[in-house]
Parts: C-alpha cells; sequence; structure tokens
C-alpha cells in the first residue's frame, strides 16, 4: 500500500486512510445495515476526499468531513432503496444485521455477557431511524449539537432532540447493561 | 473525534462509542484500500490537469452546472419521466423470480477453440441447449454427443448432486463429493441461476445503464466488476429486461474458464410455462426412471458417463479397490 501515498503524494495521508478506515466502514455499517453498501459508501467518500487532498488537509480535518459525507451518502442511499433495504434483509453473508456482530463475536472464551450486549445495541439501533442512528453516532464520535444539526441539515433543536429521543429508546435496550456501567 | 477526546459523560453513548470500536477493530479493510487505490490509479490520468487551476476547474463546474440545469429543464418540459436507476431495475427483477412459473432460455456458448473441453456434454458446441429455471432449481434440456436418439437433460440440485437424463427410463447421480472440480467448474459455467445472478450482481458490480434499440421495449444494463472486487467465473454481464414485467429477457455472462479462457455465454428467453405445463425432471419419476450411483447399478452408470467424458472419465471414474475382508 506505499502505492497509496506515492499517488497521493503524502505518506501521513495514506497513514490517516490506514487508520481511519475500519471505523469508517463500521460506522457506515452502523447507518445502512450491510456490509456492502457500508464499503460501497466508504470507497466513494474517500475517493471523493482523497481527489481533493491538494485542498484539504486530510490528517487535521478529513475524519471530520469523511463522516460528514458517509452519513450524507448513507442517509441518500438509505432513502432512495428504502422499498428494499429491509432490516430484516440478509447481509452479503447470508446473516441478518442483527445477528452480524454477534455472529463475528463467536469465540467459545468470548464473555457471554459481551455477546448479549452487542446484541441489544444491534437490536436498539435497529429500532432508531437512519437519522436518529447517524445523529447519535455522530454524537458518539464527538460531534457538536451543531455539527449534528448542520451535516444533517437540521435545526440545532431538531438535531438536539434527535440524539436525545434516539438516547432515550438506545437506553431502553440497553437498560440491564447501564447500571453495571454506572456503577 | 472520540477516540482522541475525553471520555463520553453519557453511559448509553460509551457503550455505543465500544460497539463501534469492536465492530472496527473486526472489519478487514486491506482489500478496500486496494479498491480505493485502484479507482485513484484509474483516476491518474487526469489529475495534471487539476493543477492547472482553481480558475478552470471553477469554468468547468459552472458549465456543468448550467448543462445539468438545461438538461433538467429541457426534461421537465418535455414531460419525459426520469430514468429508473439500474440497481431499481434490477430489484424489480428480483420480485419477477418469486413468480410460480418456469421460464426457458436458450443457451449459446461463444468459445475459443478448445478441442479438450469438446468431451464436456455440458459444452458441447453446435447443439442446441435450453436452460429452464424457476427461483433456486434449473435444468438444460440438450442432446448428449454420441447419442443423438436419447432426450437428456441435466441440472444441479440444492445439494449440489449433479443429475443427467438419458432417455424416459434412466439417469445418473454424482454426489458433491465424488464431483471432480472441472465438471463442478463447467455446470456453473453454463448454467445460470437468475436469482443468484442478480443478488451477485447487484453486490459487486458496477451496473450503467445503457441505451437500447430504438423502439425496442428492453432495459438494458451493463454490469462490470467494482475495482477491488473479484469474482471466480463472472467478469462482466449485459442484462437486458423486459421494460414492462422486468423479467430477464436476455442474458450475456463474460465468464472465464478454469483456465482463463475468455467465454461469453448468452440466454435468451424463449418460452414461458406455468408449474402444471411443465414438471421438474426429478419430480414425479420415481418408479419409472432409475438413477445409477456409486452404490446403486455403479457399472450401469460407468457406461453411461464413460462415451460422454472420454479420457477424463477414466482418470475420474477408477474402479474402487477392493478391500480384504476381515476374518
Amino acid at each position: 500500500m506505499a502505492e497509496l501515498s506515492v499517488q497521493l503524494g503524502s505518506a501521513a495521508v495514506d497513514a490517516w486512510v490506514r487508520e481511519t478506515l475500519p471505523r469508517a466502514v463500521a460506522f457506515a455499517h452502523s447507518l445502512v445495515r450491510d456490509h456492502a453498501t457500508a464499503e460501497d459508501i466508504a470507497h466513494d467518500c474517500y475517493c471523493r476526499l482523497l481527489r481533493r487532498a491538494d485542498v484539504y488537509d486530510l490528517p487535521t480535518d478529513g475524519t471530520r468531513l469523511l463522516y460528514r459525507s458517509i452519513t450524507n451518502a448513507s442517509i441518500n442511499r438509505f432513502q432512495r432503496e428504502r422499498s428494499v433495504l429491509s432490516l430484516d434483509a440478509t447481509d452479503r453473508d447470508g446473516n441478518s444485521p442483527a445477528g452480524s456482530v454477534a455472529g463475528r463475536i463467536s469465540e467459545p472464551d468470548e464473555p457471554l455477557r459481551l455477546r448479549e450486549l452487542e446484541r441489544a445495541i444491534e437490536r436498539g439501533m435497529e429500532s432508531l431511524s437512519v437519522m436518529q442512528r447517524a445523529a447519535l453516532q455522530l454524537k458518539t464520535l464527538g460531534h457538536s449539537v451543531q455539527e449534528i444539526a448542520d451535516t444533517l441539515g437540521l435545526t440545532t433543536t431538531n438535531a438536539g432532540v434527535l440524539v436525545h429521543r434516539a438516547r432515550q429508546a438506545l437506553a431502553v435496550e440497553l437498560a440491564p447493561y447501564l447500571g453495571e456501567r454506572a456503577g | 473525534m472520540n477516540d482522541s477526546a475525553t471520555p463520553l459523560p453519557d453511559p448509553v453513548e460509551r457503550l455505543l462509542a465500544e460497539h463501534l470500536d469492536r465492530q472496527a477493530a473486526a472489519t478487514a479493510t486491506e482489500s478496500l484500500r486496494e479498491r480505493i487505490r485502484q479507482t485513484l490509479a484509474a483516476d491518474a490520468p487526469a489529475m495534471p490537469a487539476r493543477r492547472r487551476g482553481r480558475f478552470v476547474r471553477w469554468a468547468v463546474g459552472v458549465g456543468a452546472v448550467a448543462c445539468l440545469f438545461i438538461a433538467a429543464l429541457s426534461f421537465w418540459q418535455n414531460g419525459q419521466p426520469l430514468r429508473a436507476s439500474p440497481q431499481a431495475l434490477l430489484q424489480e427483477t428480483q420480485k419477477t423470480f418469486l413468480q410460480p412459473v418456469y421460464r426457458s432460455y436458450l443457451v449459446e456458448v461463444q468459445r475459443d477453440a478448445d478441442p479438450a473441453d469438446e468431451q464436456i456434454p455440458f459444452f458441447a458446441r453446435g447443439r442446441q441447449m435450453r436452460l429452464w429455471t424457476r427461483g433456486d432449481r434449473f435444468w438444460i434440456e440438450t442432446t448428449f454427443p454420441n447419442m443423438p436418439q436419447r432426450g437428456n437433460s441435466w441440472g444441479r440440485d440444492e445439494q449440489g448432486t449433479i443429475w443427467m437424463t438419458f432417455g424416459p427410463r434412466e439417469g445418473v447421480l454424482l454426489s458433491p463429493t465424488e464431483t471432480p472440480r472441472w465438471l463442478s467448474v463447467y455446470s456453473d459455467l453454463c448454467s445460470m441461476q437468475p436469482d443468484r445472478l442478480i443478488a451477485e450482481v447487484l453486490r459487486d458490480f458496477e451496473l450503467h445503464r445503457e441505451d437500447a434499440p430504438e423502439g425496442s421495449p428492453v432495459h438494458v444494463i451493463k454490469a462490470d466488476l467494482k475495482p477491488g472486487r473479484w469474482h471466480p467465473a463472472l467478469k462482466g454481464a449485459i442484462l437486458e429486461l423486459d421494460a414492462e414485467t422486468k423479467v430477464l429477457r436476455r442474458v450475456t455472462l463474460r465468464r472465464s474458464a478454469g483456465d482463463d479462457t475468455p467465454l461469453t455465454i448468452t440466454y435468451t428467453l424463449i418460452e414461458t410455462k406455468s408449474q402444471d405445463e411443465i414438471q421438474y425432471p426429478l419430480d414425479g419419476k420415481e418408479g419409472k426412471r432409475e438413477f445409477y450411483t456409486a452404490d446403486y447399478k455403479p457399472e450401469q452408470r460407468q457406461k453411461l458417463l464413460y462415451p460422454l467424458f472420454g479420457q477424463r472419465a477414466s482418470e475420474w471414474m477408477k474402479p474402487m479397490p477392493k478391500l480384504p475382508l476381515k476374518k
């Protein structure tokens, strides 16, 4: 992959891609609930940003731009394909979204509690709208409510409401796990 | 961002952030990085143009926006509908697979001369092949070489067992464990399961609408592998859908045989029949047709298969060594 840095003329940019890509794909997957679609979205967003690597300071500003770009692309994709992108649909591996992470964390020595937590998070995220998912994930990633509002094209108040309701809905699903964390 | 910022105060957000961390850790991205690299490499010739200056970019951008605006306005004024995306069309096609009908396609194979494969009955050149398909079922009607007087058909069931029929009374079964790889590859290449094909095309291929011939009631979609994606046997496809019903009318697949020989296979829809009009060859045949297997009349099976597979069959279907009986 030295080639990527050669193409972009910057080892820093290559390192940035290497560092951010797994989380970016996971983020896109959390929004669209399909691995192949998440990869496609991440691919398109990285290419768009990298083509403008001479304009942006990617190692500094790139991550924020990237998440904004992925969010918008995911919402667009979700809205365009709403009729077929069912939450009950199977992904490319034939797993249901709810089982995708639980399926990966299947080592015998993996704590059962963690698997249950993963399933609960998946269930909770599925119960949210794509806008709620995006708002809460962006908040989790450190974006301010103002930035979330800008990204989602909402007023600050609406973005705040979206985050609050998403958090509340997820809290219901995660109630058994919140007690132990609070302690 | 979160990974560098102070810990999140809200417990829900903290659990979600940790969940995302675990997902990221479980996500393999090497192939995606390669795909990004290939896409950017394909852009490379355009790069010097970008450096000519912001003015040029600005001018081109304004020009493009103006053109789009004019095109959109013209479209709107003419009252013509916008074209559906190829993905949306293929998703409509997927719904047609749920219909309880069998569709028959004429199969044509084009490949460079390869006499070694003349002995593969599935590929017998110059012979007409007809594919019947419904859901995940398919079979091919053909005439095997050296047996022109018999009606032959072959297919593969859901368990991967290859079956062949020889006239109305005889057939053979090859279980997946005894099917040689070359035979499995050839049966993959020659058959087509539309449901699986469309799912794979939607997942791994870039799709583009092509212009259909003037007055033709079809939508044409060209599929090319996405950069960085790999498919074991399919390199590209052209799909023609009926504009009204979205049924696949013609499918051209660019495939590659095991030896990387390019192969073009065309399937043309010729007939649709209801379930009452045609029967899956393995249904309702008990008692009428004998199927020979490795355990049931294996010598009869060999007798039928040797003329078809020639030397390959002799190498593959060696008689089982007889083990000495325990005393």
